[in-house]
């Protein structure tokens, strides 16, 4: 198997335990690319060893606060923007922890960021990307893995 | 008796859970105090009689290793059990951890078996409820 066939795997396997472990949900892998419309909240974070990558998630607003909302229960009247971010941020944190625990077979030796927030117009990073697209409930999200590893064998 | 957990994450969410699964395994009856990083942990446990410090592994302003540092320096909280949550769970970094004091080291996601496991020390009788375990 090509390693970026591999990283692709862990990263579909990372997502689905992700979201179900700290959300309860099951997303559905789409194959192809969608339109991600409407207000979204969006995160990056960046791994630098053993592979150089960034990781970033674009989730709708409608999607963040159903997801907010299942994590938090009635722990939280109103679901603020803030709320929104930090869901955001943690999910892509254990997502990226859970993928790079995976891809380490164990061993666990990798370094990587902080999730930080995107804001205003997104600034591309040059090198190979590619798109991976999930679903929960109709609404569709974006994860998005800047680096040469995923894309072509190194 | 009601124990104080003082639980430190930069991320609010990652707090919630960790409170959660702390309350599923059996410490429903315990105060929770939140951080956002280890300085504001570290004020806290001086300030309070704290029975537990869980904290996050990398945190702006002060990390993990660093408070745990600093509170097993102090002759007054040298003995405040401290638990590491991380992704980075490595055998050399939980070999570091564990030298610095840390009573253990759990890895990101939480697993609430392990969870259970290493705070069943800390469960008295009548803490000992019901709990969903068998979630995960």
């Amino acid at each position: 198997m090509k390693e970026s066939d591999s990283l692709q795997k862990s990263l579909v396997r990372a997502v689905l335990a992700t979201m179900e472990n700290i959300a309860f949900e099951e997303p559905e892998v789409l194959p192809g690319p969608i339109n991600i419309t409407g207000e979204t909240v969006s995160f990056s974070l960046q791994v630098v060893s053993p592979y150089l990558l960034l990781a970033r998630i674009e989730i709708p607003n409608e999607l963040a606060a159903r997801l907010t909302r299942t994590i938090y229960r009635d722990a939280e009247k109103e679901i603020t923007g803030v709320l929104l971010d930090d869901t955001v941020g943690e999910l892509l944190n254990t997502i990226i922890g859970t993928m790079m625990g995976d891809l380490t077979l164990g061993e666990r030796i990798f370094e990587m960021g902080l999730p930080q927030k995107i804001t205003g117009e997104k600034d591309v990073p040059s090198g190979n990307a590619r798109r991976n697209f999930f679903r929960i409930e109709k609404i569709p999200f974006c994860l998005e893995i800047y680096g040469d590893a995923f894309v072509e064998p190194v | 008796m009601k124990m104080t957990i003082v639980i430190a994450d930069d991320s609010r969410t990652a707090r919630f859970l960790i409170r959660q699964y702390l309350e599923m395994v059996g410490f429903y009856q315990a105060e929770f105090i939140e951080a956002e990083n280890g300085s504001q942990a570290l004020q806290i446990v001086k300030e309070r009689q704290a029975d537990l410090l869980f904290t996050d592994y990398k945190m702006p302003e002060m990390d993990g290793l660093d408070l745990l540092r600093r509170v097993k320096a102090s002759p007054r909280l040298h003995d405040l059990p401290v638990i590491v949550i991380t992704s980075f769970a490595n055998q050399a970094k939980i070999d570091e951890l564990s030298e610095n004091g840390a009573l253990a080291v759990l890895q990101k996601p939480l697993s609430l078996s392990k969870l259970h496991e290493t705070m069943k020390p800390f469960l008295s009788a009548e803490d000992y409820g019901e709990q969903d375990i068998e979630r995960e």
